[in-house]
């Protein structure tokens, strides 16, 4: 009975308000749908951690299995890459390669990257400044993958941020979009005229892409190669029942641990602080930028082009796949319900998964 | 809070160079997309034919 007393009395307020964090997170998941499969381990292992004398963390020489799976499999940037296996299997590059040029959108939709590192060079080091900086791009294994690079103090934040902000695409980049769009603007209509791509074009593309990746940035060939080795499994047609694997069991697999061993890093010492808050307004900043980058790029095309393009495609060069593409189809849809701009905004969207890698990759080749 | 933000507003020095990787950065991810679209158009023609 003593001993009970004992743990309880350990509890410090830090724990308690971690534990509401943990709850939020949770509601979040459950109630509103938010990125379930994400916030859901994140949430309960924040509750988990921060037990008082949790065993689930390291205490003195007892080694805890949150920290273990941490060790190996964050530490070592193994589960962001195992998840983007995943993930390159789970992508259908077709309305890209039929229609190449929306590849700019994804990469105008990194400048909040850029903008977010040089304002966050103001209040942190460097290397955590391009850590925050990766959030933006709303990419979770990017962020965990340059984060883990640099050994930022912050990557418990940066993690949370990241994934939060894939989780409210729906409310955080509308108001951005309507800002910078007049409705006229918003119900230009953009025909989509499907384009045959050729299987051998499918099979060609990650390969290449994953040396053309290699040669600019060889720090960061592991992200997109592991990308686009989903996507080669996904292409081939002769490996259906690894390319189902990858995209179900291995990527649900990857996302359950990587949910729930991120909150290794949300231990109440280290997570509740000033930088936290900081960290997390860098992020949203980045993630805003980043939307406004993609649509003022289209409205500076527009100035040129004949067939106008409708801006709010240019938002879904995050790399927040499909939840970007869906927000801008039912924003168009809204403002005019015969405007399908759905096959425009995905062919962007999965743009911006490759362009968020390399943007990753050329902050770790420019960042010493 | 406020110390943090003290000891944080003396990074100016850090802020200015950072102006070159954000140039770089945005020349870079534009240069390499070029390449991607090429590459994409490339692939799209040959194997059409």
């Amino acid at each position: 009975m003593s001993a009970l007393w004992e743990t309880i009395l350990q509890t410090q307020w830090q724990q308690v308000v971690m534990w509401a964090i943990g709850g939020l997170l949770i509601f979040l998941a459950i109630k509103k749908d938010m990125e379930p499969t994400l916030l859901l381990p994140i949430g309960f292992g924040a509750i988990l951690v921060n037990l008082p004398l949790s065993g689930a963390v390291t205490q003195g020489d007892e080694v805890g299995v949150i920290d273990l799976l941490f060790d190996n499999g964050i530490a070592n940037e193994l589960f962001p890459l195992l998840l983007f296996v995943g993930i390159g299997a789970m992508i259908d590059f077709g309305p890209l390669l039929s229609n190449p040029k929306l590849m700019l959108f994804g990469a105008a939709a990194q400048f909040g990257i850029f903008f977010t590192l040089s304002l966050a060079s103001l209040f942190v080091d460097m290397k955590d400044a391009a850590s925050i900086a990766i959030i933006g791009a709303a990419d979770g294994p990017t962020s965990i993958f340059v984060a883990n690079y640099f050994d930022s103090n912050y990557l418990g934040a940066i993690i949370v941020a990241a994934y939060s902000y894939m989780a409210l695409v729906p409310i955080v980049q509308p108001p951005v979009i309507k800002l910078l769009t007049t409705k006229k603007e918003r119900m230009i209509r953009m025909p989509y005229h499907q384009k045959n791509v050729s299987k051998t074009t499918r099979i060609l593309f990650p390969i290449f892409i994953t040396v053309i990746a290699g040669l600019v940035s060889p720090k960061s060939v592991s992200l997109i190669g592991f990308l686009m080795f989903g996507n080669l499994i996904r292409e081939c047609g002769v490996l259906d029942s690894l390319s189902e694997t990858a995209q179900k069991v291995l990527a649900n697999l990857v996302t359950l641990f990587l949910g729930i061993t991120i909150a290794a890093r949300m231990q109440a010492d280290a997570f509740l602080n000033p930088q936290t808050l900081l960290i997390l307004a860098l992020g949203l900043f980045a993630f805003i930028f980043d939307t406004a980058g993609g649509v003022l790029f289209a409205k500076l095309l527009n100035l040129f082009l004949k067939n106008k393009i409708n801006p709010m495609i240019g938002a879904a060069g995050i790399s927040a796949f499909p939840m970007s593409a869906r927000v801008v189809h039912k924003m168009g849809l809204k403002e005019d319900n015969q405007n399908f701009l759905l096959m425009h905004s995905i062919g962007v969207n999965v743009s911006g998964q490759i362009a968020s890698v390399i943007a990753g990759g050329l902050i770790l080749n420019f960042v010493h | 809070m406020g110390q943090f933000l003290q000891a944080a507003a003396l990074n100016t020095q850090q802020f200015i160079e950072s102006l070159p990787i954000m140039g770089k950065g945005m020349l870079g991810i534009f240069i390499v997309t070029i390449v991607i679209i090429l590459v994409m158009i490339i692939l799209n023609k040959v194997t059409k034919s």
